[in-house]
């Protein structure tokens, strides 16, 4: 706000002044302007409230904002047009969401303290041990000794800077993730199919309840999510375009994927189908010692940073699982396999954890033909091999316990694949021209 | 313009279908955001609205109605298929704004979003006993900052709303110890909702802190002694 405010006085004043002096002296303009507006209430002895110090500060800078458009538009009649059709573009709305979503996002993070079960449990209480002890030695007190630490760590590492225990300051990674995630789908839309299918994708993201929320609370399913959608993605890119060194992000982003959450080891796994499908699809005649080199790409990280915490863990005796993975009786399977299309058809289609987004799913695989396009090809395969996994794990191992609890936490892992592959064949599908009237 | 059209077609039927249920614009947009943001960690739910209808058949009773006139109104059976599809987009999009109004105004229950300030702590600080409160009135008796202490409870600490409780203390109150984290011999005992307190207190213990509902703080005589 000091910025906007700052810049639009500046302008107010000098219309002619160079941009590069409005850009550099709008934050300290800004920041003595609305200083002494706080001087002025105080004086005045009115409230000192958000509402109080803010809205009157706002609607300055956005008064001077308008009149200056206004200015601009008078003399060039075009520029009215312009902003009706601007109201119309969908992108325009969407950009409201965007706004809408951060708001809800920041406010929820920031304002309160940790409070969510798992971040109380053991992720923030990790963190905060080692804070205190600056040791790793009390392993075998803490919750969830096997779980692997990368979270937890960031957060010591936060309040480490910061001097002291902040149960806000924890919080500050997760909305970061999230925009992280919004930028990534956007951006690899934008370049690999249309600027209006990444849009599309950004709101689908929006619209989903789960991710949102998930985004002020410190849970590490969502940076999870980033990780893995970010190496699948990275992979698609390095094959497309054959710079093997998007190998190596891709394969540090997997191996970052498993240092935040378990899941992630089996996921690396996914990452490398998805890269042995592209290569086969690609029809790229490749000699095996290249193969082996792009294999080794795309796990040396992983083995480096996955490696050396599995093996820590393992010396002192932390790989405990509390008998999660225990085998389940096979000839009960079917049952589970019923529960969990059930539990599955609840969690994607009834709440309202996604909006609609499976709804769409489900039409654009019997209305598009998404086969069609690699890159919605390559999501399809992906969910599918990520639906397998957890099917897997859930119907074979004693997961099954958990299931109806968790697996919308699990679906919220891949979902950022959902979005998008909605994204691509709905842009193509909805755009698509039909012979009426050259629509 | 097909799609503004079609914007303004499937907008016009969610509000149509939903007034036919008995809830005018403006009475929906009170009631649907509190309807649809009833979440948690592990999933979203929809709320009924007052009277009993589900948000979610209004939506898709308003997807059929709009798609039933979108149908009329297009001949080419690609193009009806386009619009249906952008019909579901649009009501994704309607459902979506009153999803994050009802996020937002969730939000006040704790936060005055309009003075920026924390109000109430019970909603977020959630549990039977406030837990950070308790933990900070604890910290505040004990007489060092490092401490171990058992932990105690009449009630089921491995089941909600104590097992959240139970963990939520232990976050609240480290580095004072009631996880077992540090090994070592403890140096007192929390007892949370005990029946029977005081007389359950061994007698080598001090109390520190007493507070209703059968909780107190108890340390061992030497420890009681540095406070």
């Amino acid at each position: 706000m000091p910025f906007f405010l700052g810049h639009e006085v500046i302008a107010a004043l000098s219309p002619q002044s160079r941009p590069a002096w409005r850009y550099s002296l709008a934050f300290c303009v800004g920041a003595g302007l609305i200083s002494f507006w706080v001087f002025v209430l105080g004086v005045m002895r009115l409230p000192l409230t958000v509402m109080v110090v803010n809205i009157p500060i706002f609607g300055a800078a956005i008064w001077l904002f308008i009149l200056r458009e206004l200015k601009k538009c008078i003399k060039d009649r075009n520029r009215i047009q312009w902003l009706g059709r601007r109201v119309l573009d969908f992108r325009f709305w969407i950009s409201i969401s965007v706004f809408l979503n951060m708001l809800f996002i920041f406010v929820a993070a920031y304002a309160f303290q940790t409070y969510a079960w798992d971040s109380l449990s053991y992720i923030a209480f990790q963190a905060k041990v080692v804070f205190f002890e600056r040791s790793f030695q009390y392993g075998h007190g803490l919750p969830h000794p096997s779980a692997p630490l990368g979270i937890p760590l960031f957060q010591f590492w936060l309040n480490l800077n910061l001097g002291y225990w902040s149960d806000y300051f924890i919080q500050l990674p997760f909305p970061m993730f999230f925009i992280s995630l919004l930028a990534v789908v956007w951006s690899f839309l934008k370049e690999h199919v249309s600027s209006r299918a990444a849009w599309i994708a950004l709101f689908l993201m929006l619209c989903a309840n789960l991710p949102v929320y998930h985004a002020t609370i410190g849970y590490a399913d969502l940076p999870l999510s980033v990780y893995i959608c970010s190496a699948i993605l990275l992979v698609f890119e390095s094959v497309k375009i054959q710079d093997e060194r998007l190998l190596l992000i891709a394969g540090l982003c997997a191996a970052l994927g498993a240092w935040t959450k378990l899941e992630g080891v089996v996921f690396l796994l996914i990452v490398y189908c998805l890269y042995v499908f592209l290569v086969w699809r690609s029809q790229e005649s490749m000699r095996m010692g290249k193969f082996l080199k792009r294999t080794m790409f795309l796990g040396v990280f992983f083995v480096l940073v996955f490696g050396v915490h599995w093996i820590y863990k393992q010396r002192l005796g932390l790989l405990i699982f509390a008998d999660r993975f225990r085998m389940l009786d096979l000839n009960e399977a079917v049952v589970r396999f019923k529960s969990f299309l059930l539990a599955a058809a609840q969690s994607l289609f009834y709440l309202v954890n996604w909006n609609v987004n499976w709804f769409l799913w489900i039409a654009v695989i019997v209305l598009t033909p998404f086969y069609k396009n690699r890159l919605s090809g390559y999501l399809f395969i992906g969910i599918s091999l990520f639906w397998l996994a957890w099917s897997g794990c859930f119907i074979l191992t004693n997961n099954f316990q958990y299931m109806t609890g968790v697996l919308s936490r699990a679906v919220l892992q891949f979902f950022p694949l959902v979005a998008m592959m909605n994204a691509i064949c709905l842009d193509a599908f909805i755009f698509e021209k039909t012979g009426r009237n050259g629509k | 313009m097909r799609f503004v059209k079609l914007t303004i077609l499937y907008v016009l039927s969610f509000f149509a279908v939903a007034w036919a249920c008995g809830h005018p614009p403006l009475d929906l947009s009170r009631e649907l955001p509190v309807a649809l943001s009833d979440i948690s960690v592990n999933r979203s739910l929809i709320g009924l609205l007052p009277g009993g209808a589900n948000p979610f058949s209004i939506l898709v009773g308003s997807f059929l109605i709009g798609s039933i006139v979108a149908i009329f109104l297009e001949r080419n059976r690609k193009a009806v298929l386009q619009n249906i599809v952008f019909g579901l987009i649009v009501l994704h999009f309607v459902f979506y704004f009153f999803q994050i109004a009802g996020l937002i105004s969730d939000l006040d229950k704790d936060f005055d979003v309009s003075g920026w300030r924390l109000v109430k702590v019970g909603h977020y600080w959630s549990g039977p006993e406030n837990p950070k409160i308790l933990a900070e009135r604890i910290k505040l008796i004990l007489p060092r900052s490092r401490m171990k202490l058992d932990f105690q409870s009449d009630f089921p600490t491995d089941k909600d709303p104590y097992f959240y409780l139970g963990r939520s203390l232990a976050y609240h109150l480290y580095p004072v110890d009631i996880r077992g984290v540090r090994s070592g011999i403890s140096d007192g005992c929390l007892f949370l909702d005990v029946y029977g307190l005081p007389g359950v207190i061994p007698s080598e213990y001090k109390t520190v802190l007493f507070l209703e509902k059968g909780v107190a703080v108890a340390l061992k005589e030497d420890m009681a002694l540095r406070r």
